[in-house]
């Protein structure tokens, strides 16, 4: 089980789209993928989990650490998802207060 | 030899498990198996999401304390809601493995999240062996 992994530039901001399951196994590529967009100099990252049908907390690491190295980098990293699982587990960790989060790319990036 | 996911159901005691190795590439096996039960007991879909996520720390959880030998993962359906036991055992004599990047940044480790979705939850470790144990129920 491999995840789908998309990124593109929006409005100076480089948008990671995710799509799978994000757990033990899987959580090495999200790492992958946020350490490649901040060592080709990104430092505004927008995440884009409408279509993660799972994150445990191996997922919400990843996360957490590449929001650290963002903002060792004078950026910022936000994250995009919906209602559902991926806001339940964010919001019993209390990192739901700890993202800059939205509902939209476009509002993340500030196109809409 | 491959190792494979093997399930059993014990139609008599409404017990039904899985029995994986411990590697991280089939904790989504089990998240699989456990929708399919809670499916069958009828949960309500948030519950089942719960459920999965509980499984699958708990089996990831095992797998970071250094259990390198099977994984149990047995669900046993009761009134109202399904019971679970996670048991796994041979610890790696070197210890645990760290948790991926970023892990220790998370403001909750995985048991405590298993609490805070399933109160009950209790984990035991002897020697060589951990049981986690937890009920999923409204």
């Amino acid at each position: 089980m491999d995840l789908v992994l998309g990124s593109r530039s929006e409005n100076g901001w480089a948008v990671l789209e995710v799509q799978g399951e994000v757990d033990l196994y899987t959580s090495p590529q999200l790492r992958d993928a946020i350490l490649r967009l901040t060592e080709e100099g990104e430092n505004r990252i927008v995440i884009d989990l409408n279509n993660v049908s799972f994150i445990d907390s191996s997922g919400l690491g990843v996360l957490v650490a590449g929001l650290k190295r963002a903002r060792e980098r004078g950026g910022e990293l936000a994250l995009v998802f919906g209602e559902g699982s991926v806001q339940k587990v964010l919001s019993i960790t209390g990192l739901d207060k700890v993202f800059s989060t939205q509902g939209s790319v476009g509002e993340a990036t500030g196109r809409t | 030899m491959e190792q494979r996911a093997t399930d059993r159901i014990d139609a008599a005691a409404s017990t039904v498990s899985i029995t994986i190795p411990a590697d991280p590439a089939h904790v989504g096996t089990v998240r699989f198996f456990a929708a399919a039960v809670a499916r069958h007991a009828r949960l309500e879909e948030e519950l089942t999401d719960d459920l999965r996520l509980a499984v699958s720390e708990a089996c990831a959880e095992a797998m970071e304390a250094g259990m390198t030998g099977s994984i149990r993962v047995a669900l046993s359906l009761e009134p109202g809601g399904i019971a679970v036991e996670v048991t796994s055992g041979s610890t790696r004599p070197e210890g645990g493995a760290p948790g991926p990047e970023g892990s220790e940044l998370v403001p909750m480790n995985r048991l405590q999240l298993i609490r805070a979705l399933f109160p009950d939850a209790e984990s035991d470790q002897g020697r060589g062996t951990k049981v986690l144990r937890f009920t999923a129920r409204p």
